[in-house]
């Protein structure tokens, strides 16, 4: 959390830039993200460089972050299917 | 690069005015935008050229030769195209996860 105290302001202008803070990082936090899907998928669907993508990359690079997600939401529920089996032995 | 915190720093018990505490928030908002932007410009063209001398200078010669920059100016289009691309589907799947998971937080 940002440290607003020595700016000398007013309780509502504190709350104001604390809020826009909290915004700023959840957006810096996507953005991060983007970066890193950007990457990924360009390791994953872009072969030699021309003036466009092909049919192929540009539907690839659309799936890419669906099934990302798709992943990252089946491991998860993986994860707890395993947990409530350990927990029920 | 001004600092963030010091340049606008006034003496304690100085009795600041709505306008003057109005405009030092809206500064600082600025800075912030500002440095964050240029954060995100500083990712980005290091992403770019990390990838761009992945694909177009395979063996690094004496110089770039005019069809390895013809390359590197493609592939920076490419991967700006993609950056966009990627952002829109991860802006409106992360908005679609928010709307199917809203009813389910009650449990």
């Amino acid at each position: 959390m940002a440290d607003t105290a020595g700016l000398n302001l007013d309780s509502v202008s504190q709350k104001e830039l604390q809020q826009f803070i909290e915004t700023e990082q959840a957006h810096a936090r996507v953005q991060s993200q983007v970066h890193n899907l950007t990457s990924l998928c360009w390791d994953k669907c872009v072969g030699s460089i021309s003036s466009g993508f092909s049919g192929k990359e540009q539907s690839c690079l659309a799936n890419c972050v669906d099934r990302f997600f798709d992943t990252s939401s089946f491991l998860v529920r993986k994860v707890e299917e395993k947990r409530a089996f350990a927990g029920a032995s | 690069m001004t600092s963030l915190f010091g340049a606008s720093r006034t003496p304690t018990g100085t009795p600041s005015n709505p306008a003057e505490t109005a405009a030092r928030v809206e500064n600082l908002k600025n800075s912030i935008r500002n440095e964050l932007a240029l954060q995100n410009a500083q990712e980005l063209m290091s992403k770019v050229t990390e990838k761009c001398y992945a694909k177009c200078v395979p063996k690094p010669g004496s110089d770039l030769s005019s069809s390895e920059q013809k390359c590197l100016a493609q592939c920076m289009d490419r991967y700006l195209e993609a950056f966009d691309m990627i952002n829109r589907t991860y802006v409106a799947r992360l908005k679609k996860e928010r709307v199917d998971s809203q009813p389910s937080d009650s449990l």
